[in-house]
């Protein structure tokens, strides 16, 4: 009995890359399915998990969407998608990419899936040449090259520079 | 034949020099301290841009991005296990896209629907279907609103349609005492259970608060359906799914719609 509730409220350290830390209670941790298969194969007797991918900036972020989803019984699924657009409402590109980084390297589904479903959202009706911006892509075409390409996809580009 | 391709490759190399150049002499004249670097460090692996990002856009915006790059040209249209993962995404089951059946005021018993296709296997270097390709068909209805059977078998599982475009092709609903559609355009769509009609499409949905007409489905009575209206307003970049339907289409007539 005294066993079960020193569980519940067992807790761990996480560390960003930029060497902050953070105590997160462990079925906030158990959103992860990186840290979920670190505790149950027993590395949790370390006392601190270094995150060296992730920064304090975007890991508060990730640990705030967990702590959210932890907490919210199932039958609150309106509550945690009103929750979601809310979280991700003002965030730019570049925390956007953070968190999808984050949530792969630390498993987190949920979170991938609304993430890369806002950078898709964001990026849909954007021309090309300002994508290839956003992500830092390099413009192998001759100008010939594009110009055929696009008119091959002409009917994709009405209304488009 | 080689001298061309020779051709093409000194092209590509001084296209790509002279970026460098650009590159280097904007960062060097710009005095951007560390705002624009941390900006720079973000940068997303391309196998998370193609199987997180690129998965999850519709058709016509990836038919634009081919511009992008080579590279993204040929994940795109070339590979193949790219386009299972986004037809598996796209599928009607999964995210469906909508059907839409609106009996035009000009001719009333008339539907106008979408549908996609794949595209015909020339087009598709890598072989066989690759992608949706949305269409546009009318069909005309025996007799009354109230069922489409003249459309379903041609319906069925095909929806997928996200061109905002097409949203100008879309006529209201007929007007019947206690119907509150607007003039401007009306969508019937699906998500999370609920069917809902969109007031106010087009240019009018951009960065403005949506109103949905939410019509619960509330009675099924020997093929007629009774709809509750209910309004909700959700925000402009909600993320509509739409349904495809595989019996006959539920659109409700004005009779059958009750508005509180």
């Amino acid at each position: 009995m005294a066993s079960s509730i020193e569980n519940n409220n067992e807790k761990l350290t996480l560390k960003s890359s930029d060497g902050e830390e953070f105590l997160v209670e462990k079925h906030v941790a158990l959103q992860s399915t990186l840290l979920q298969n670190m505790l149950d194969s027993d590395c949790s007797s370390a006392d601190v998990i270094p995150l060296p991918k992730i920064d304090a900036r975007t890991l508060a972020l990730v640990l705030g969407y967990c702590k959210k989803h932890a907490d919210a019984s199932s039958s609150k699924q309106g509550e945690l998608n009103s929750f979601d657009s809310e979280f991700l409402k003002d965030m730019d590109m570049g925390a956007l990419f953070n968190l999808v980084l984050a949530a792969n390297f630390m498993e987190i589904k949920g979170l991938l899936d609304i993430a890369a479903q806002k950078i898709a959202d964001t990026i849909k009706d954007k021309p090309h040449q300002e994508v290839r911006e956003i992500f830092h892509v390099e413009n192998d075409y001759t100008p010939e090259e594009e110009a055929a390409v696009r008119e091959e996809n002409r009917w994709a580009f009405e209304g488009f520079p | 034949m080689q001298d061309e391709q020779r051709g093409e490759e000194e092209k590509r190399q001084a296209i790509k020099e002279e970026k460098e150049k650009k590159i280097t002499g904007s960062s060097g004249s710009g005095g951007g301290g560390e705002v624009p670097k941390a900006a720079l460090a973000v940068e997303l692996p391309n196998e998370l841009v193609v199987l997180e990002v690129l998965t999850r856009l519709p058709v016509k915006s990836l038919m634009r991005f081919k511009c992008v790059s080579n590279l993204w040209r040929s994940t795109i249209s070339q590979d193949p296990s790219f386009s299972k993962i986004h037809r598996a995404w796209h599928s009607p089951s999964r995210a469906g896209g909508f059907s839409l059946h609106i009996p035009t005021p000009m001719t009333p018993y008339s539907l106008r629907c979408f549908y996609a296709t794949t595209l015909p296997s020339s087009s598709c270097p890598g072989g066989g279907e690759s992608v949706l390709l949305p269409h546009q068909f009318t069909a005309t209805a025996s007799n009354s609103c109230s069922k489409y059977n003249g459309a379903t078998d041609v319906v069925k599982g095909l929806f997928c349609l996200y061109a905002d475009e097409s949203f100008q092709e879309i006529y209201p609903p007929p007007k019947s005492s206690g119907s509150v559609y607007s003039e401007d355009g009306s969508l019937l769509l699906q998500f999370g259970g609920h069917f809902a009609l969109v007031r106010g499409l087009h240019s009018r949905l951009v960065k403005q608060e949506l109103k949905i007409w939410v019509l619960e489905l509330n009675k099924y009575k020997q093929g007629s359906y009774e709809w509750i209206n209910r309004i909700i307003e959700v925000p402009w970049d909600f993320p509509v799914r739409g349904c495809s339907f595989t019996g006959n289409l539920p659109l409700p007539t004005g009779d059958q719609i009750r508005s509180y």
